[in-house]
């Protein structure tokens, strides 16, 4: 075999990458673009007139994105854009059954090739392309109702991976202050992959991924570390703080046998390079080229909320804890968008006045929906005519040591909790003095890691250090209040998994998405799903 | 000091101490404290890099009782039960009143639906001092656990 058909990668059933970093159709061998592009959802944004597709077309491109089983003809411009759906679906369904449970001729003159699907594609073993099964069409109740196959489908999970973390989006990563000086790093994980962050010669941040561009390797093993440069422990293969290839041992062969290809380019096997943000000491990367600038991407609103705990003061991390919890990631996501579970499963938070149904907050959304904040000022543990359906108040309970819970005001507004969201992987929590960034890391459709840095400023005294180490006891795996939430995630999990095709309600404050001055509603999560079917395109 | 005679003595304190964890009654649990001390179960990486979080960190007797009515009174958990097992107890420092004491410890733990697993691993460094009324107190006790990641919850000390 020669070098470009050997290193030719099946990408999905549509497209084929070759050496060079070409793509290619599957079926007619036509160019469609380089891998650094991200040529499935060009294909799917790009707006053409149905009948500029082929001499046959009769249908509009919506149509494909609320079926999207056609895109090969979406990706490859010598395919013809379908002209009969229902022949598609009929297809589609032929392909979703096993082989036993198919007649022959069932499916008369359709010809599957020319529909873009087959069997492989039945069995979901690709990302990009369009969903199988015919269950897989979301309920008609717009965002207040969620199929329960979103959080179990494999399928789904890897269209996540694809679309979400590896799309236009910023995933935070980590503080300026964890890594201080040239060649500091740090690995952590965006979506299911692993990166590295680290701080180049020129004291600029950059981020690639943690896996040798020779065999695959996840080379580095450290959390935070320090070197001068990246070496893989299987062949040596070297790379320095830009993750540019340096070193290939015996790469000319030794003794003038063997050696690299002569076509070898290192230049052309760097580590894949994320793109980096950087505002105000926190640190966001990106795998997509044409995200948006930081800033625009984060939004006024939640610009305001950002900047009022990252003020520009230096940083002081206190540590990290990480858990592993059995539920779908977007579960967390939901737990944090909605004020009405506060109430009632946080004892301990309603207990203390921390965060209670009858104070005054508000929930806010930037305009696509994807970030959100939940805002509430602190009250008092006495019981009131709005408590009342909040079975399991308790006023009778006093701390005996109340240093446990000593809150200090300390931000500029009289908001005393601020949960801010960020798509895909963020939530900046800051409850009293207690301050974390709890990020996201999902490993499977039914499994995801919190992990969360706690951090102060630099300029907090012994005391304040203290309060919040004392109140982080609110916090995280253990946590008088968040350990409520990770048990609730797992019963949620257990519970829906077996109901694939059952939905979830989310009806509170009605179906729509706008902001609101209250906690008794679930519109940050509808607004959360607005924004995911589109960037889904389910 | 009669090194057979505290080892004696401390085999029976971590036994006692593990039982009133896993067997009940968690009222217990506080009572192996002095009035005034340290508990924290906190990651192995914060321990060694010196960054102080912890997951769960009481100052006092008082705050180790809050923290069992609030596991009794306040907390959503799954229930469970637990098996904590402590070996290589080990005196690292001894005085009359006294002690540093290290040991092993690992926790399984048993959801309802599901089979045993363990919850945690890790390493106790204890300091004890002599109760007034005979035997030891934990003055401070750090549970580091090398289990990183952790397996959902903690809800019950260790």
């Amino acid at each position: 075999m020669n070098e470009s058909t050997r290193e030719a990668i099946h990408l999905d059933d549509n497209r084929v990458l070759h050496a060079d970093g070409r793509v290619s159709c599957v079926h007619c061998s036509a160019e469609l673009g380089h891998r650094d592009t991200d040529y499935l959802a060009q294909a799917l944004r790009r707006e053409r007139a149905p009948e500029a597709s082929g001499p046959n077309i009769r249908v509009k491109a919506e149509v494909f994105v609320d079926q999207p089983m056609v895109l090969r003809q979406a990706l490859c411009p010598n395919a013809m854009w379908c002209c009969k759906p229902k022949s598609c679906r009929r297809a589609m369904r032929f392909f979703a059954r096993p082989a036993s449970r198919r007649r022959e001729n069932e499916l008369g003159s359709i010809a599957p090739s020319a529909h873009g699907y087959n069997d492989s594609l039945a069995t979901g073993v690709n990302m990009n392309s369009p969903l199988p099964s015919s269950r897989r069409v979301w309920p008609n109740a717009g965002y207040s109702r969620v199929p329960y196959w979103l959080y179990t489908d494999q399928e789904i999970f890897e269209r996540e991976m694809t679309r979400i973390f590896r799309g236009p989006s910023w995933s935070f990563v980590g503080f300026a202050a964890e890594l201080p000086e040239s060649g500091s790093f740090k690995t952590t994980s965006i979506g299911n992959r692993s990166v590295i962050i680290c701080r180049n010669r020129d004291g600029e941040l950059r981020g690639f991924v943690n896996r040798c561009a020779h065999r695959g390797v996840k080379f580095c093993r450290e959390r935070l570390g320090q070197t001068s440069r990246f070496t893989c422990p299987y062949h040596q293969w070297t790379y320095d703080l830009n993750g540019a290839l340096k070193g290939v041992p015996f790469q000319g062969g030794v003794k003038g046998q063997g050696g690299m290809a002569s076509d070898f380019d290192p230049k052309q096997h760097g580590l894949q390079q994320l793109r980096i943000a950087e505002h105000h000491g926190v640190v966001f990367a990106s795998f997509d080229e044409h995200t948006e600038d930081f800033l625009d991407y984060l939004g006024e609103a939640n610009r305001y909320y950002f900047e009022r705990v990252f003020d520009g003061r230096d940083i002081r991390i206190l540590g990290y804890t990480r858990q592993l919890i059995p539920g779908n990631w977007k579960l967390m996501f939901e737990n944090i968008k909605d004020p009405y579970h506060a109430s009632l499963l946080h004892v301990f938070l309603v207990t203390f006045g921390l965060f209670r149904a009858d104070q005054e907050s508000q929930v806010k959304m930037d305009p696509t929906g994807r970030h959100g904040l939940l805002i509430s000022r602190r009250g008092s543990q006495t019981a009131s005519e709005h408590t009342k359906d909040i079975a399991n108040l308790r006023t009778d309970f006093k701390l005996r040591d109340p240093r446990l819970l000593d809150p200090v005001k300390e931000f500029k507004d009289s908001a005393t909790v601020v949960m801010q969201t960020l798509w895909p992987n963020l939530i900046i929590q800051q409850q009293s003095n207690t301050l974390a960034m709890r990020q996201i890391q999902p490993r499977s459709p039914q499994e995801f890691e919190l992990s969360w840095t706690f951090f102060g400023y630099a300029d907090d005294d012994e005391a304040m250090t203290l309060r919040r180490l004392r109140q982080a006891n609110l916090m995280s795996a253990s946590g008088l209040v968040s350990g409520d939430d990770s048990e609730i995630i797992k019963l949620a999990q257990d519970g829906l998994t077996a109901y694939p095709d059952d939905e979830a309600l989310l009806a509170m404050g009605g179906h729509d998405t706008q902001d609101e001055d209250h906690m008794v509603t679930e519109a940050a999560i509808r607004a959360f799903y607005k924004h995911y079917r589109a960037v889904m395109e389910i | 000091m009669d090194v057979h005679g505290l080892r004696d003595q401390l085999e029976d304190l971590y036994a006692r101490y593990v039982e009133s964890l896993d067997d009940g009654p968690l009222d217990l649990w506080p009572e192996f404290f002095s009035v005034r001390c340290l508990y924290l179960i906190l990651p192995r990486d914060n321990y060694e890099r010196g960054l102080p979080l912890a997951v769960m960190r009481c100052e006092s007797r008082d705050m180790l009782i809050d923290r069992v009515t609030a596991i009794r009174e306040t907390m959503l958990y799954e229930q469970r039960y637990l098996r904590h097992h402590v070996t290589n107890i080990r005196v690292r420092a001894a005085a009359a009143d006294a002690l540093e004491v290290s040991a092993n410890f690992s926790v399984i733990e048993v959801l309802p639906d599901d089979l045993p697993r363990v919850a945690m691993v890790g390493r106790y460094l204890d300091k004890l001092v002599a109760s007034p009324h005979g035997g030891w107190w934990f003055a401070e006790k750090l549970c580091i656990y090398d289990s990183l990641l952790v397996a959902n919850s903690i809800i019950y000390p260790v």
